[in-house]
């Protein structure tokens, strides 16, 4: 109990010394931005000089996630260390956190200003915006034209739009599908075997999928027909009008005017969130979902045991082979919604530069590397051949199971560099090329909602939304209960500082518009 | 007349007993449930439910467990051994401190005590301890920081001051005379008769150190240092932030070993085990000694 009571105590101080170092490092941020960027300017200027000259071997950090036990790490990092210091002359030493870890060691890294080189941040892991404002990242736009002219000109502008705060970018996005959208995953074997194919494409809305779980209910006593409830918000919006960008999960957002749009009191999405309600009832009533949801949180071992008929996913082209390693049976992938170019969805895997860096340019180099280098890259995000994959054909590897090691396509650098794995097809990073190009921009690409002037209502807001949240999307209750409840919360919504939330993020985007 | 107050008597004692009957059994199931995922196999999770009898005995996720990582064996002994030598250190140390400041005699006993005191209520924060044990102390992937970590706790000092005082003056005294040196009289006289102190407060302090995973959270970064607890926390935080962020990670991280529901039910009870085996031989000192501190010196 005292011990308890202590901890909280210590916790809480904790809190306020993180608070204050925030702080204090955004004021830094504002203040000592131009000098760096002046400092690295000039740095740039001296760039060819600096080339001629032999490079200086230096070592330099890179952190990102990973499972650091891996057996056979080591061995990958010396061999990969033996190609990156033939190139920029430099020793990298890898940190990999696991996925629970890394936020929360290097917020702490940062706060102590540690010396560190390259970070891995996203704006849900190690929140980019976030460490940006508090003057983690050095602003990296002259160390790219000076160091890195390739990956400049492999990633297009508008992406490199979506990286930047206040007109500035501070991380280096690891270029590979860049838009959002959400995909429902069905069991294949089920849907060839009861002719459904050609329905679950045509599916638009959620409510199309009523008779297809009928079937499957009808037909398959193991099956659980979906882990997915419905949500207007996330699966229905099709075309621009439609469009609604919500931000941090409040029953608020902006269209495509850049408009914002209370969701909590609009009549027309009051009853939209109704609808929603009782497709979820009638699908619970029907026994469409899992008996324990709502209880369990994490059903992994349910979904690789192949009982549910749908899952979702987020949509990107040779996802049917992801899937296939996932869960070990052959899907169909069917995207819904629209693909949204968004500032979340950019941000969503960066490599930055930390302001504690002694050297900079050779960390831009790094990123160059990664980014041109098809060696590098997939001796980091695969391994050795023969050791961790098998070389299949040309450009096309099998992974060999227990390897002891492992690395992200995804978080290491530009992912068209990566060999083809089983199942994906050839064209997979051309077709990959051709959605980004063609999706939907949306209209706030570049904003970053910064909550901290809002952060007590966002909290509160938040924990109302959470307490009928499992409620909301399973149908547990009767539909006139619900609706009652449904009522109270609104007013609870309203009462806990909705106003206030909308008065910040319209202001926020007026200064931001005025940026543009 | 006295019928009634019998039947009286024995319907309030079969209400009491009932009642800590069902308590028992609310701390007991939680228990048997976990014993029981342990050992059943995974697929009779899926198909059946959680039950308090497994369908079929399964020891499959103990040798998951103990077989495939070599992990959880390194940091078993790392855990056993931070713990042991822990305790052990951190019980002397507080024991001296306490036996100091328990001395009228002792001139500085006020100034050290507020300046101990102090500390339970002000504390320097995360960041600057960090950047203590980081940059100054040199620490980080250390044994050292594990053993340190939470060495001395100011309550537990207070609570041993107290028990001490109630030592009576006159033993050291007479102890004194005989020409015993301090030290000679905390060893030979002041421990053995704080054995029940000592034995509760130990207690505590094996408990705090076999559970603690902040420290490894905080300054550990190599595999072979991991202590049990911070094994099982990582992997539970690992699964949360995974499935709490899959919507919006540009790809597939599931495929980072999450393992099995029996097998972390299993992990739980090798980490939770050792602890229960401890108890009964602390069983009678402590009773006693949850009296400690209740009479303020």
């Amino acid at each position: 109990m005292t011990t308890r009571a202590k901890k909280m105590i210590t916790l809480l101080l904790a809190f306020f010394v993180l608070a204050a170092a925030a702080l204090s490092g955004c004021g830094k941020a504002t203040g000592t931005g131009d000098d760096d960027a002046e400092g690295t300017t000039t740095k740039a200027t001296q760039k060819q000089e600096a080339q001629k000259e032999e490079l200086k071997p230096v070592k330099l950090s890179w952190y990102y996630i990973g499972n650091e036990a891996e057996e056979n790490a080591p061995e990958v990092f010396e061999k990969a260390n033996e190609m990156i210091s033939e190139k920029i002359n430099a020793t990298v030493t890898f940190h990999r956190f696991s996925f629970g870890d890394y936020p929360k060691k290097m917020q702490l890294s940062i706060a102590a200003q540690e010396e560190m080189d390259l970070m891995f941040t996203a704006d849900w892991s190690l929140n980019y915006a976030e460490i940006v404002s508090k003057g983690a990242l050095l602003e990296l736009e002259s160390l790219i034209d000076g160091y890195a002219p390739g990956t400049k000109s492999l990633i297009p502008d508008k992406i490199w739009n979506g990286t930047k705060v206040a007109g500035k970018i501070y991380g280096v996005p690891n270029y590979q599908v860049s838009f959002r959208q959400p995909a429902l995953i069905f069991k294949k074997e089920l849907v060839d075997k009861h002719g459904l194919k050609d329905k679950i494409f045509a599916v638009q809305k959620m409510e199309d999928l009523t008779p297809i779980f009928e079937t499957i209910k009808a037909n398959e006593d193991d099956i659980i027909p979906t882990l997915v409830p419905p949500l207007w918000q996330k699966w229905d919006a099709r075309t621009r009008d439609e469009y609604l960008e919500i931000f941090i999960g409040l029953p608020c957002g902006v269209n495509y005017d850049l408009e914002i749009i209370d969701t909590n009191n609009d009549e027309y999405f009051i009853a939209k969130d109704e609808a929603d309600y009782k497709l979820a009832r009638e699908w619970n009533e029907k026994g469409f979902f899992h008996k324990d949801v709502g209880l369990v949180k994490d059903f992994t071992p349910e979904m690789k045991a192949g009982k549910f008929f749908v899952l979702n996913d987020v949509y990107k082209p040779g996802i049917e082979s992801d899937m296939k390693t996932r869960y070990g049976y052959d899907v169909y992938a069917v995207p819904m919604g629209m693909p949204v170019l968004s500032t979340g969805s950019i941000t969503a895997t960066l490599t930055g530069i930390s302001r504690t860096s002694k050297n900079p340019e050779r960390a831009m180099m790094l990123i160059e590397q990664m980014n041109t280098s098809k060696e590098l890259y997939n001796l980091i995000v695969f391994g050795m051949e023969d050791k961790q994959y098998k070389k299949t054909g040309d450009n096309r590897i099998e992974l060999i199971p227990e390897s002891g090691y492992t690395g992200y396509a995804w978080m290491m650098g530009c992912q068209f560099n990566a060999y083809f794995l089983p199942g994906q097809e050839d064209d997979v990073w051309e077709e990959t090329k051709r959605l980004n190009a063609e999706a939907f921009e949306a209209p706030t690409l570049g904003f970053v909602f910064d909550r901290n002037n809002v952060k007590t209502e966002v909290a509160n807001i938040n924990a109302v939304s959470k307490e009928n949240e499992e409620i909301k999307k399973y149908g547990i209750l009767e539909v006139d209960e619900y609706m009652d409840k449904l009522e109270e919360s609104r007013r609870k919504i309203n009462e806990a500082g909705l106003e206030a939330f909308k008065k910040e993020l319209q202001s926020q985007l007026d200064v931001w518009k005025s940026s543009r | 007349m006295l019928a009634l107050n019998q039947k009286k008597f024995k319907l309030s004692l079969a209400l009491i007993h009932l009642f800590f009957i069902l308590l028992c059994i609310i701390f007991i199931i939680p228990m048997i449930s976990l014993l029981s995922i342990s050992f059943s196999s995974e697929s009779d999770i899926i198909d059946f439910g959680y039950r308090l009898i497994p369908r079929s005995f399964s020891i499959e996720s103990y040798n998951f467990v103990f077989n495939n990582p070599k992990q959880i064996i390194s940091s078993y002994r790392l855990t056993l051994f931070v713990t042991l030598a822990g305790t052990f250190l951190s019980m002397f140390i507080m024991l001296m401190c306490a036996y100091a400041l328990s001395r009228k005699k002792f001139i500085l006993r006020n100034v050290l005590s507020l300046f101990i005191f102090f500390t339970m209520i002000f504390n320097g924060g995360l960041v600057s301890s960090y950047i203590l044990v980081t940059q100054y102390l040199r620490l980080r992937n250390t044994l050292w920081i594990l053993i340190l970590w939470g060495l001395v706790n100011v309550w537990y000092v207070f609570v041993l001051r107290t028990f001490i005082q109630g030592i009576s003056e006159s033993i050291i005294e007479s102890a004194f005379i005989d020409g015993a040196s301090e030290f000679k009289i905390f060893a030979s006289l002041i421990l053995p008769l704080s054995k029940p102190s000592i034995a509760t407060i130990g207690l505590f302090m094996l408990l705090q150190y076999w559970n603690e995973w902040m420290p490894a959270l905080l300054y550990i970064t190599k595999p072979h240092l991991f202590p049990l607890q911070y094994l099982l926390q990582r992997t539970l935080q690992n699964l949360e932030e995974i499935l709490r962020n899959m919507d919006k990670m540009p790809g597939n991280a599931i495929d980072y070993k999450v393992p099995s529901e029996s097998v972390r039910m299993a992990m739980a009870v090798v980490a939770a085990g050792p602890m229960l085996m401890v108890m009964p031989f602390f069983q009678k000192y402590f009773v006693r000694g949850m009296t400690i501190g209740a009479v303020k010196g």
